[in-house]
């Protein structure tokens, strides 16, 4: 089931009101439009740790949809949360270990993709 | 001189989902708010431009113009269309047909229109394949160097 695009009822009780704009952000990724720094995709600190994160305005709850770069302009989501739950810095240090490991188990010991600056990772 | 019907258009008179219109109406208000955003971000590095003196433009309160900046809630079209005014700046719109939209401009997506490209992502399942629980989201068509997503449902 995708998260963002529930047949059903969502498992976090998110309406398609704040769905849509989840949807909206993916859209605009995988058609190559603009995507403006640390306002629709942020890399989080540390950056070293590769984790990004695509986040959802004009409707509550806004939402963050958690990932990294395997590769220039391919994004991997690995989980998304309502952004109301993220209220401490261990919510959001979970957040981030959450892509660690899934990516881990993923790719195994095979070298992240690192770049130094936005455009490095979506142009 | 020859009569036309809705039968010669390519219209149709199937109802358009709520669904589609929902997310129509993201892609719309999304569009707007990135723009505004922007253009604030630029005015404020470049000129010290701030949320105070936005405020003061328009007559309210700091706190109401740090609300809608960090897009807390749905904004109306007045709401937007406010901010707009306040950071000096007009909004364009262009109604395109979708019959109009060549797929240059789409950069090579084939879709009669951007904003049916959510849709039909989602609804018709194109461009979408499923392996276990991982989702890939990628783009319909020749691209040199698509963007994709991949979700993970797990």
């Amino acid at each position: 089931m995708l998260w963002v695009d529930p047949p059903g009822k969502h498992p976090e009780s998110v309406r398609q009101e704040a769905l849509r704009y989840a949807r909206e952000l993916l859209n605009q990724f995988v058609l190559g439009k603009e995507l403006i720094e640390r306002h629709d995709l942020k890399w989080l600190d540390p950056h070293d740790d590769e984790v990004w994160e695509l986040r959802t305005y004009l409707n509550k709850p806004q939402l963050r949809l958690f990932g990294w770069f395997p590769a220039p302009n391919h994004f991997v989501v690995i989980h998304c949360k309502r952004r109301d739950v993220l209220k401490t810095q261990a919510h959001w240090d979970n957040a981030i270990d959450r892509v660690i490991k899934k990516r881990w188990e993923l790719m195994g010991d095979i070298p992240l993709f690192k770049g130094w600056a936005y455009g490095d990772y979506i142009n | 001189m020859a009569t036309t019907s809705i039968n010669d258009s390519v219209l149709d008179t199937k109802p358009i989902s709520k669904r589609e219109l929902l997310d129509y109406s993201a892609d719309v208000k999304a569009a707007l708010f990135r723009q505004i955003w922007k253009r604030f971000a630029y005015l404020e590095n470049t000129f010290k431009f701030s949320q105070v003196h936005l405020a003061k433009r328009l007559a309210v309160g700091k706190a109401v113009i740090s609300r809608r900046l960090r897009g807390e809630n749905d904004m109306r079209l007045e709401t937007l269309s406010d901010l707009a005014r306040g950071l000096n700046c007009r909004i364009d719109v262009v109604l395109t047909p979708f019959e109009q939209i060549t797929v240059a401009e789409l950069k090579g997506f084939p879709f009669k229109s951007p904003a049916s490209v959510a849709v039909a992502d989602i609804t018709q399942s194109q461009g979408v394949s499923q392996e276990g629980e991982a989702i890939r989201w990628q783009p319909i068509g020749p691209q040199e160097e698509p963007r994709a997503v991949a979700l993970d449902a797990g």
